[in-house]
Parts: C-alpha cells; sequence; structure tokens
C-alpha cells in the first residue's frame, strides 16, 4: 500500500476509482419528486398570492413589495387564481404525500441521524459557512453532511411540515380549526404559508448553488444513488481520511491560502466540505485497494469519461471533487487523487514552502476546535 | 490504517497526535454500511440512471402538459376538476358539517370591503323587493318580505369573513338562520326534507349560486340583513344576503332575489369560471 502511493512521479500507481453507495432509491426517487411538485406548488402558490398580493415589507418609509408586476407576468400568475387554486390543491397531496412519506422513511430508516443536527452543529455551523464564503480556508470535518447541511436539510424538512400545516389550516380553517388555533389565526398562518414559501425558494436557491459548486459527482450520485470516488492505494486515502477526520484540514489548508494562487486553497479546501460524501474513509482505502493495481488505470479512464467530461478535473485521474477547474498545481504538488486527499495533502505539502505564520494564524482561529492541531493523524 | 499513513506523513509538515473525534466510529460504521461497485459497474449504472431519470423527467413533464391542455370543466382542466371534486368527497367524509367556525368579540370587527358588484350594480327600490321561494318542481312556493324573514328572530354572529383571493375580515353579521327558513317548508310539506341542493340568485339572475343541503342547515349560516351592527348597504348586500363563515365570500351571495330548493345540483358562477363549486371550509 505504501509502495503504491501516488504521485505525479509515480503514475503508473494510479489505482480503480470505485463508486461509494451514497443515496437510496428512496431517497433519489422522493428527492426528485419533490423537486417538480415543489416547483408547481410555488409556481401556482404564486398565481394563488398574486390574488391578493398584500404581503410587502415597510422600511423607513420605503414599501417592499416582493415581487414586482413583471414577475407575475413572467410566471404568467396574472389573473389565474382558479387555476392556480385548482392545481394548487390537487398537487398539494402529492406535495404532502411525499413530504410524510419521507419523513417516516428517514424516521424508520435511522437515517434522519445523518441529517440532524447534533451537538456539534452549532459550533461547526460558523466555520462551515465561512468556509464556504472562503472567509476560512479549513472546515470541520463531518459525516455524511456537514453543520451546514444537516441544519439546511433539517430546516427544509422543517419548512415542509410548516407549509402543509399552515396550507391546511388556510386550506379548511373550520374543519382544522384547532390547527388553525395552534398557528396563531388564520391570517397568521396565511403568513406562516407564505413567508415559508419564500425560505423554500431562499433553501432551493442556496442548494443548487451548492450542488453546482461541490460538483458534477456529488450531483450525480442523487441520479445514480453512488458518488464516484477516486479510491486510491491505501496510503494516500488512509492519511486524507485520517487528515481530514482529525479535522487536521486547517492548519494544512489554511496554509494553502498563503499559495500564489488565491483561489486554490478556497477550492481545495473546499473539497473537504463539500464533498458531501463527507470524509473519505479509511476503509474506502480497503476497498479500494485491491483494485489498486497499476493495470486498472486505464480501465478507469475510459470509464469515468462521463463524469470527466464535466468534473473537468479527472484528466490525470486526480479526480477532486470541488474544484471543477482541476486544480492544477495541485496535481504539481503531488497531492493524491483522493478527494479529500489533494486538498490536505497538497496544501500539507505547499506548507513547507509557505509561511508558518500562516499555519499558527489558522490554529488561533480553529483553536476552538480540539482536533485541529492533529495533523498528519 | 495509521501504518498506511505514516509514510505519508513524512511528507507532512505538520505530524501530530491523534485526537479521535467520538463521531468518528459512527462515519466509519456509516460509510462501511454503504456498499461500493467498481468504475466499471458505476459507468454501467449511470448509463441506466441517467436513462431513466431522463424518461422520468419527461414523462413528468409530458404527463403535466397532459393535465394541462385536458378538455375543461367550467373552465378548469377536467382532471384539476375531479381533483377538487375528490378533495370535497374526503371532507364530507372525514370532516362535520355543524363544526362551528370561530367567533369574535364584537370589539374585533372591522370594516369590510366591497369586492365584488356583479348582479348589484344596480340600485333598487329596497322596499319593492321581495324573495321568491321556489320548490324543486321549478314552481314558485310563495314570494317573502324582508319583514317575514326578520320574523324568523335575529342574532348578530363576529366571525372571519374569508375571501378566497386571501384576504379576511373579522364582521359581524345580523340575520336568521337559513335553517328556520327551510324548516318552515320542510313541515309544511312544500319541500321535501331530503332535498339535495339550495339554489341562490340576484334578482336580475347575474350572480348566482349553488349550496349542499347541509351548508344552509350549518347554524352559523345567515340570511342577513345588518353587518357590523348597521343595516345593510345596497352594495354588501341589502335587503338580504347569504353570510356564513364555512364557504367563501364568492358563495355568499348578495341581493337574494330567489331561493330555489333543489336536486340538481345547481349551476354557480365561480365555479363555472374556474372555482371549485363546494368552496368550502
Amino acid at each position: 500500500m505504501i509502495a503504491s502511493t501516488p504521485t505525479v512521479a509515480d503514475p503508473p500507481s494510479k489505482p480503480a476509482r470505485v463508486a461509494r453507495g451514497k443515496h437510496s432509491l428512496t431517497t433519489r426517487w422522493m428527492h426528485w419528486l419533490n423537486f417538480p411538485l415543489l416547483a408547481i406548488m410555488l409556481w401556482t402558490g404564486l398565481r394563488i398570492y398574486n390574488a391578493n398580493a398584500v404581503h410587502a415589507i415597510d422600511v423607513f418609509g420605503f414599501r417592499f413589495e416582493f415581487f414586482p408586476d413583471g414577475f407575475f407576468e413572467f410566471f404568467e400568475a396574472n389573473r389565474r387564481l382558479a387555476k392556480g387554486i385548482g392545481y394548487h390543491l390537487t398537487f398539494g397531496w402529492l406535495f404532502a404525500i411525499n413530504g410524510v412519506a419521507y419523513g417516516v422513511y428517514l424516521a424508520v430508516s435511522g437515517r434522519w441521524r445523518e441529517l440532524a443536527p447534533d451537538r456539534y452543529t452549532p459550533r461547526e455551523l460558523p466555520k462551515v459557512v465561512a468556509h464556504d464564503l472562503h472567509l476560512r480556508s479549513d472546515a470541520p470535518a463531518h459525516g455524511k453532511y456537514n453543520a451546514a447541511q444537516r441544519l439546511a436539510y433539517t430546516a427544509v424538512i422543517v419548512m415542509g411540515a410548516l407549509m402543509l400545516l399552515s396550507g391546511f389550516a388556510i386550506y379548511k380553517p373550520v374543519q382544522l380549526r384547532p390547527l388553525v388555533v395552534i398557528l396563531g389565526g388564520y391570517e397568521f398562518a396565511r403568513l406562516i404559508h407564505f413567508t415559508v414559501s419564500l425560505a423554500l425558494v431562499a433553501f432551493f436557491g442556496l442548494h443548487i448553488l451548492q450542488v453546482a459548486r461541490a460538483g458534477w459527482r456529488n450531483f450525480a450520485s442523487m441520479i445514480t444513488g453512488y458518488e464516484l470516488k477516486p479510491a486510491t492505494a491505501g496510503a494516500r486515502v488512509g492519511t486524507a481520511a485520517a487528515v481530514t477526520e482529525e479535522t487536521v484540514a486547517a492548519p494544512a489548508a489554511s496554509t494553502a491560502a498563503v499559495a500564489e494562487e488565491p483561489d486554490g486553497p478556497e477550492e481545495a479546501g473546499r473539497a473537504t466540505s463539500d464533498d458531501e460524501g463527507g470524509t473519505e474513509r479509511p476503509d474506502a482505502a480497503d476497498v479500494a485497494d485491491p483494485d489498486g493495481g497499476p493495470a486498472a488505470t486505464e480501465e478507469v479512464a475510459d470509464g469515468l469519461a462521463d463524469g470527466e467530461v464535466l468534473d473537468g478535473s479527472a484528466e490525470d485521474g486526480v479526480g477532486t471533487d470541488a474544484p471543477v477547474d482541476g486544480e492544477p498545481d495541485i496535481d504539481e504538488s503531488g497531492a493524491g487523487p483522493d478527494v479529500d486527499g489533494p486538498a490536505v495533502d497538497s496544501d500539507t505539502s505547499d506548507s513547507d514552502e509557505t509561511s508558518d505564520s500562516d499555519t499558527s494564524d489558522s490554529d488561533e482561529t480553529s483553536d476552538s476546535d480540539e482536533t485541529d492541531e492533529e495533523a498528519g493523524r | 490504517m495509521s501504518d498506511d499513513r505514516t509514510p505519508d506523513e513524512t511528507t507532512s509538515t505538520e505530524p501530530t497526535p491523534a485526537a479521535v473525534d467520538p463521531r468518528q466510529e459512527r462515519w466509519d460504521r456509516e460509510a462501511a454500511a454503504a456498499p461500493t461497485i467498481d468504475a466499471d459497474a458505476y459507468r454501467r449504472r449511470s448509463r441506466r440512471s441517467f436513462l431513466g431519470f431522463g424518461v422520468a423527467m419527461a414523462a413528468g413533464y409530458l404527463g403535466f402538459r397532459h393535465i394541462q391542455n385536458r378538455p375543461e370543466t367550467d373552465n378548469l382542466p377536467d382532471i384539476l376538476r375531479t381533483g377538487l371534486e375528490g378533495n370535497e368527497a374526503l371532507w364530507s367524509t372525514i370532516g362535520s358539517d355543524t363544526r362551528l367556525a370561530r367567533t369574535f368579540d364584537q370589539d374585533d370587527r372591522e370594516d369590510i370591503r366591497v369586492n365584488g358588484r356583479i348582479g348589484i350594480r344596480d340600485e333598487i327600490d329596497l322596499d319593492a323587493w321581495e324573495l321568491s321561494i321556489v320548490g324543486v318542481d321549478g314552481e314558485l312556493i310563495e314570494t317573502l318580505t324582508l319583514d317575514d324573514i326578520q320574523a324568523l328572530g335575529g342574532e348578530e354572529i363576529v366571525w372571519e369573513h374569508k375571501c378566497i383571493e386571501g384576504w379576511s375580515t373579522i364582521v359581524g353579521w345580523t340575520g336568521a338562520k337559513f335553517s328556520d327558513l327551510a324548516r318552515r317548508y320542510y313541515d309544511s310539506g312544500a319541500v321535501p326534507a331530503d332535498h339535495e341542493y339550495v339554489a341562490l340568485r340576484t334578482p336580475d339572475d347575474g350572480y348566482y349560486v349553488g349550496l349542499d343541503r347541509e351548508m344552509i342547515h350549518h347554524p352559523q349560516t345567515l340570511l342577513a340583513w345588518g353587518l357590523n351592527g348597521e343595516p345593510l348597504t345596497q352594495l354588501h348586500g341589502a335587503p338580504l344576503r347569504l353570510a356564513t363563515p364555512i364557504v367563501y365570500g364568492i358563495k355568499q351571495l348578495k341581493r337574494i332575489g330567489t331561493i330555489e330548493f333543489t336536486n340538481e345540483r345547481p349551476p354557480d358562477y365561480w365555479a363555472e369560471r374556474g372555482y371549485d363549486w363546494h368552496a368550502r371550509f
């Protein structure tokens, strides 16, 4: 395993990649059913809202209406209340059933543990956000989902539940009178319904942005169920895994921030947090290792054609997830092909040449995180 | 694992002792539970999945277009009309016909806007107004004056009047229970008590609504002549209008000219224009 440590100088040792199961068939179906259903609900909800577009925010005398007239025109939402209601109250059932089924699925399968915020979330969230905003080069290690994802994916479930509850309250305020009372009255239920719909749109926008940032393989995994990992020989992967898992990315990545290319470190560091597959597991290495012979290389390169076209980073079989631009400098620095690896490893080695001050800087910024300093192991 | 790592650490600037994240074990377990496939299998799987995904998305899109282009029943694609009727079937099964809407204090009353003038655009001579009662055979049973209705007794109930456009206003209505009027005809035998619907029309037949029998028997369904303690204005439906908190305002006909008991579902002005015939809460 050690011998197969892939470097630029050692190309034949590039091992086979594997794809790791990520999203269950149930999750994928529900996710992709939800996409058109939510779109229909938002679109028809807009038609309904437009019949009485009263919500606005008054700020120091300026009245901010949520949607300009042209917006309604564009979405053909003008004077289409009746059809809007017809769609909304028909497709709403499908939206509700899909959402409830998802909740039940999460509960029964135990997968809620993957995305429910845990006690680390409040502490890690600011770091993840700062990292994603390029204000911080490292990000906390995480399981399947990072702190921000946990919060977002849980929040969107709560939003969906609020939409259902407030929607039903508006829909049947007499039959479901207790629900209306719980939601603070009919008018307040309407306000909840409207506000949360905006929040859902905001989630959608952020989700698209983050998925775009996370790269093709992450996106494809929501369709195929599997996320392609450049599974490398154990040494590299093992290291990368260990590094990432132990949140060592901090000093390493921040060190890289010194590197010439300002975007480099962020891109690289991002692999840690944006890789929705989470940390590369040691056992990924184990699994991959048997396939890791040189013979596999060509085959793999072929096999990945579709992914690579869009990923753009895979020319060398260096499949970083996050950097769509491929980060050639990482390759040069001898980065391993691992998803998390390039960021961490290359940065770490970069740090040889870069200033220590930055390294210590990062230690300071992240010293609340007790594992930050555990580089390399 | 750590053995594997060792050589790499030599290239790392910061070999430091490990502090294992307490969650690590669980992450490892989760990851270990995930199956892995080789790149070939992934390629085949990708092909299959993306093909299936594309087909499903295309089918979904075409299905939606199909719904949009369905023939319309009363200005609504028939599938959606079926959806609305299905909703009513569900709620009339699981719901209650007598559940009361929330009521408010008189202090909560607000002014209510005039939102529709259909059927009442021209002022009428209120003194000349009379209400026609028509039986299930379509024959006129009798005509009534406002005094006849007020003789049924009056009460004020304050509730939240809700418009299907999305606004609501808390208003107090003064009127007689519709059920008291209906019962008079059941008792006299003029109308069979098991009639299914009631049709209301303005004197000029310009606006018309249909109601389920259960709606007019709801204890809060009034034939109203007063609004917020004042007599109705003509634009609010003088001399007599329907007022009930269990349906949207589009069903609450102003200036009732005719009340017809019937077994045929009556035409409904807004239902013909794409809205739910029931519009019930």
